[in-house]
């Protein structure tokens, strides 16, 4: 019995636990940063993220752990766990959520959302918390460190430009004018230049004629 | 058999060599694929918002419509879009009315629907023609499928088998090749996080490249050209960074359709792929 009752001093210690620079969801909600603090959780937050397309089912999820067991970042990278971040969700752990790295390393390989018993579909739910995540960061209130959004937000820029893909403007937005990255476009240069010698990559971007519409789509639907 | 024909953003750069093929293949076959006039990016897996997502699909897909055929969309991740495009207008009345007060071009009237070419040319036209046009049957080479994500999951949205699917399994068959058994056909190449994630991508893709190499297979063929540039335009750069030597070619599964069916190879393209694909030629040709 004397040892147990030594566990549980050590375990209601909140006083050892450092929560300041806390930014991944790397452990368990509970043993990272000790009990949860209610009064700094938010419990709209999940209504929040249902309310966002592909959020909607959040609430079905009983925890099982099946979409973390079937997801291959997981494999990967063992901190990366889709269960916790629906459990995090729905604690109204909304800033701890919402300014980790781990929401945007999904690579949408859907495995989670065929196999969930619940229908919970992790894939759909993590992009209704990106959504979220990038108007609350709009908004001054969170702060993303990943590169992620700012890729996505490249990528979309080409389309709202030329209706079409076109990869070199996409590398120069990413690399060069978001990153300033020139290790990474010397990185692309040999597979770059493979797929030039091969007549791979276009040099000019070709705009469709039906760019209204395309307008029309970036300026009233970004909005909402 | 004819078709609307969606060939996205990449059959004009990096997947040049599956649309020559697709479209070499499908003449051959006897299917028409009628390109739509003006399409536009489906947004791939970056258009974080999904109703952004929906309305690119759509606008294409209404494009589509109007001549009433099937869409047939060679890349796995615009499949997705336009399915599951589909699958929000039908789930939810009110996406249909948002889109129209973004622009009155955006209707999409459920009369026709978008195909992934690899369901098309399995489940359209059948095994049995693809038998029958088999000229020159690949029984020397050893052919292993990667099907990657989309052509079987989500189940709800995908048409293959979300655990083991199977339709390029029934091709390599027909086709007469050998077929060692290979088990990431459906795992996930990570792709999609390329740019910001280069290396959880060249891991994932790696184990994928290394069970065919172990499998002893000739080839990987796929049907989706995020799949092709990770595992074809990335494989010098995963021997690089885990010291392993790989040299396996990389082709999309009309490429070897079309070498079955005698197709001249620089009408597949087959010269476009990355990882050399000659001694497989000559090995299908016997020399």
């Amino acid at each position: 019995m004397g040892s147990s009752e030594k566990d549980v001093t050590t375990v209601i210690d909140v006083t050892k636990f450092d929560t300041s620079d806390y930014k991944s969801v790397r452990k368990s909600p509970r043993s990272a940063t000790g009990p949860i603090k209610a009064w700094e959780t938010d419990p709209n937050f999940k209504y929040e993220v249902q309310k966002q397309p592909g959020g909607k089912d959040l609430l079905y999820c009983y925890q099982c752990s099946t979409c973390t067991l079937s997801c291959p970042i997981r494999e990967i990278n063992p901190d990366f766990n889709p269960r916790k971040i629906i459990e995090m969700a729905v604690l109204g752990m909304k800033k701890e959520i919402l300014e980790s790295e781990e929401i945007w390393i999904c690579a949408s390989c859907q495995a989670c959302y065929e196999r969930c018993p619940q229908n919970v579909k992790f894939s759909e739910v993590i992009g209704a918390i990106k959504q979220v995540a990038m108007k609350e960061a709009q908004k001054g209130n969170i702060e993303i460190t990943s590169k992620k959004p700012g890729f996505d937000g490249s990528f979309m820029s080409m389309i709202e430009r030329f209706g079409r893909m076109y990869e070199p403007g996409l590398l120069m937005d990413f690399l060069l004018l978001k990153n300033k990255d020139l290790n990474g476009l010397f990185g692309y240069m040999p597979l770059g230049i493979n797929m030039f010698k091969k007549g791979k990559i276009a040099f000019f971007p070709s705009k469709i004629k039906g760019m209204d519409c395309i307008k029309n789509i970036f300026e009233k639907l970004e909005e909402v | 058999m004819r078709f609307t024909y969606y060939p996205g953003c990449s059959a004009h750069a990096s997947a040049k060599e599956y649309d020559m093929s697709a479209r070499a293949v499908c003449e051959k076959l006897g299917v028409e694929l009628i390109e739509i006039d003006d399409w536009n990016c489906c947004g791939a897996l970056e258009a974080e918002n999904p109703l952004v997502s929906v309305a690119l699909s759509v606008r294409n897909l209404a494009i589509a419509e109007e001549s009433g055929l099937d869409l047939a969309i060679p890349c796995s991740a615009c499949y997705f879009n336009a399915a599951k495009a589909v699958k929000y207008l039908r789930e939810d009345e009110s996406v249909q009315k948002k889109l129209l007060e973004v622009d009155h071009s955006l209707r999409f009237n459920d009369t026709i629907a978008p195909r992934h070419l690899l369901d098309v040319i399995v489940n359209e036209v059948g095994v049995e023609e693809i038998r029958r046009n088999t000229t020159r049957p690949l029984s020397r080479i050893k052919v292993v499928p990667y099907y990657g994500c989309l052509i079987g999951r989500p189940s709800d949205i995908a048409f293959d088998d979300p655990d083991n699917p199977r339709s390029m399994d029934l091709l390599i068959e027909a086709v007469g090749a050998e077929q060692p058994s290979f088990s990431h056909k459906a795992k996930c190449c990570g792709g999609a996080l390329i740019m910001t994630n280069f290396d959880y991508s060249m891991e994932m893709s790696r184990k994928i490249l290394e069970d065919a190499k172990g499998a002893g297979a000739d080839c990987i063929i796929v049907g989706c050209p995020v799949c092709h540039l990770m595992l074809d335009g990335r494989q010098s750069d995963i021997e690089a960074k885990y010291e392993i030597e790989l040299k396996i070619p990389v082709l999309y599964f009309t490429q070897l359709l079309g070498l079955a069916f005698g197709i001249e190879p620089g009408k597949l393209g087959l010269n476009k792929n990355i990882v050399s694909t000659n001694n497989l030629v000559s090995m299908i040709k016997g020399a």
